[in-house]
């Protein structure tokens, strides 16, 4: 009895030991990876160069869900799965690239910001707004895009989540000035 | 030897935390990073006062001042971890709001695995009230370093930049709080056997840290940025809108 209560005891201990030496790796490795972002940045380089055009309206075809229906009645069941996921996993390319996009704004937007003056700076902080936006929805929309890949036949929405996204960004009331901030990054006179 | 290594140790933390503590005075960084500075502070005053009782032998009083230093620390650190994550998010309005809603639920959760980890564990020193302080101290470090990661995770998953001193003084708390937390672990479980060699490693990764501060507020770069030409045109509201939309199906 007292022999089985020391190796639980020890047992327990040794896992204390492993889950807090795994938790300074990775502390380690995510500040590593926060310096090597910061360092690598976009300096240097040309922006042109970085930026990948994506049409918005074939992505938005390739999550229609109207041909999501189309095909799931007039496809049998299994091919259906198969061409949902090649689909889906279509749009995640896209909406990674939409995701590397923004945070090459997001760095770019803080640079004007910092070395531009008045209205330029302050479009240049709604460029960086509509960015981080930007990139916290990718991960709300990868996060759905994984789960639908893994159950093709499920008919899955995040409506509530992005009421409350909406709300936030009817909050801060930025949409609305970000019309015009197309022309943001050219030079100024 | 060893003892010498960590008396070295000690005072050229102390004096090195002394420009730091010059340096955000005539920068007036203070006025960014508050918590720090009074960290730093808190850093010299306990440095003075503990050595003294160190080398005049007075046992009773260095270890009532280290355990009300700790838990003085202790509060410091967690408060220079709040204000690491203020920091990030500040100059993002859009999710502003994010950062003490994570840094809130990242706490419940450190400190409740920190509770976990102190229920489960048993130490091997013999005088108890020792076992409970470093135990205590283990679970300070556990809270500590479980914030700075997942501000490392959410910034790297926004894209977050960070400024340089808030990068270096992440970096120094990381390194010192990683290494803390696996010395403490030890010496916990251990006891008294392995004090000597866990304390020098634990000064030698303060030393280290102290260096990294020293980085964050005397070696500042030159701020380099793209180029003046504009990028491509990129529509960042038209994905903002077909994301939601995609959400909203």
């Amino acid at each position: 009895m007292e022999q089985s209560l020391a190796t639980t005891v020890t047992e327990m201990n040794l896992i204390i030991i492993i889950a807090v030496t795994l938790l300074a790796a990775l502390l380690g490795l995510a500040l590593y990876r926060v310096a090597a972002g910061r360092t690598s940045g976009v300096g240097g380089t040309n922006p042109k160069a970085l930026i990948e055009p994506l049409d918005v309206l074939a992505f938005n075809n390739l999550i229609d869900p109207a041909e999501e229906n189309f095909l799931r009645e007039n496809l049998p069941a299994s091919i259906f799965r198969d061409i949902q996921r090649l689909r889906l996993r279509a749009a995640i390319e896209y909406v990674m690239c939409a995701s590397g996009n923004a945070a090459l704004l997001i760095a770019l937007g803080k640079h004007l910001n910092s070395v531009a003056g008045g209205q330029r700076s302050q479009q240049a902080r709604e460029l960086v707004s509509a960015a981080v936006q930007l990139r916290l929805l990718s991960i709300l929309v990868l996060c759905l895009l994984w789960i639908k890949i893994a159950f093709p036949g499920l008919r899955l929405s995040l409506k509530e989540v992005s009421t409350m996204h909406e709300r936030l960004v009817r909050e801060h009331a930025f949409l609305d000035r970000l019309r015009g901030s197309e022309h943001l990054l050219e030079p100024s006179n | 030897m060893s003892n010498f290594a960590v008396n070295a140790l000690w005072l050229f933390c102390a004096s090195l935390q002394a420009a730091i503590a010059y340096r955000m005075w005539q920068r007036k960084n203070y006025r960014d990073y508050p918590l720090f500075f009074a960290y730093t502070l808190e850093q010299l005053v306990r440095f003075a006062v503990l050595f003294y009782c160190y080398q005049l032998h007075l046992q009773t009083n260095y270890f009532h001042a280290y355990a009300g230093f700790q838990a003085i620390e202790a509060i410091l650190q967690i408060g220079v971890v709040c204000e690491l994550f203020s920091d990030v998010f500040r100059p993002y309005e859009g999710i502003r709001q994010i950062g003490p809603s994570i840094l809130r639920w990242a706490s419940v959760f450190f400190l409740f695995s920190a509770i976990l980890v102190a229920a489960y564990s048993t130490g091997a020193d013999s005088y108890k009230y020792l076992g409970q302080m470093f135990a205590m101290e283990r679970s300070v470090e556990i809270v500590q370093a479980g914030l700075l990661l997942f501000l490392a995770l959410a910034s790297s998953l926004l894209a977050l930049e960070w400024k340089w001193q808030t990068l270096w003084i992440a970096f120094g708390f990381g390194l010192f709080s990683g290494v803390n937390l696996i010395a403490y672990t030890i010496r916990f479980q251990f006891g008294m056997s392995s004090q000597h060699q866990l304390s020098l490693l634990s000064n030698s990764a303060y030393a280290v840290a102290v260096l990294c501060w020293v980085r964050a507020f005397y070696f500042l770069p030159e701020e380099s940025g793209p180029a003046g030409q504009p990028p491509a045109q990129w529509d960042v509201h038209s994905w903002n809108r077909a994301l939601l939309q995609l959400l909203r199906r």
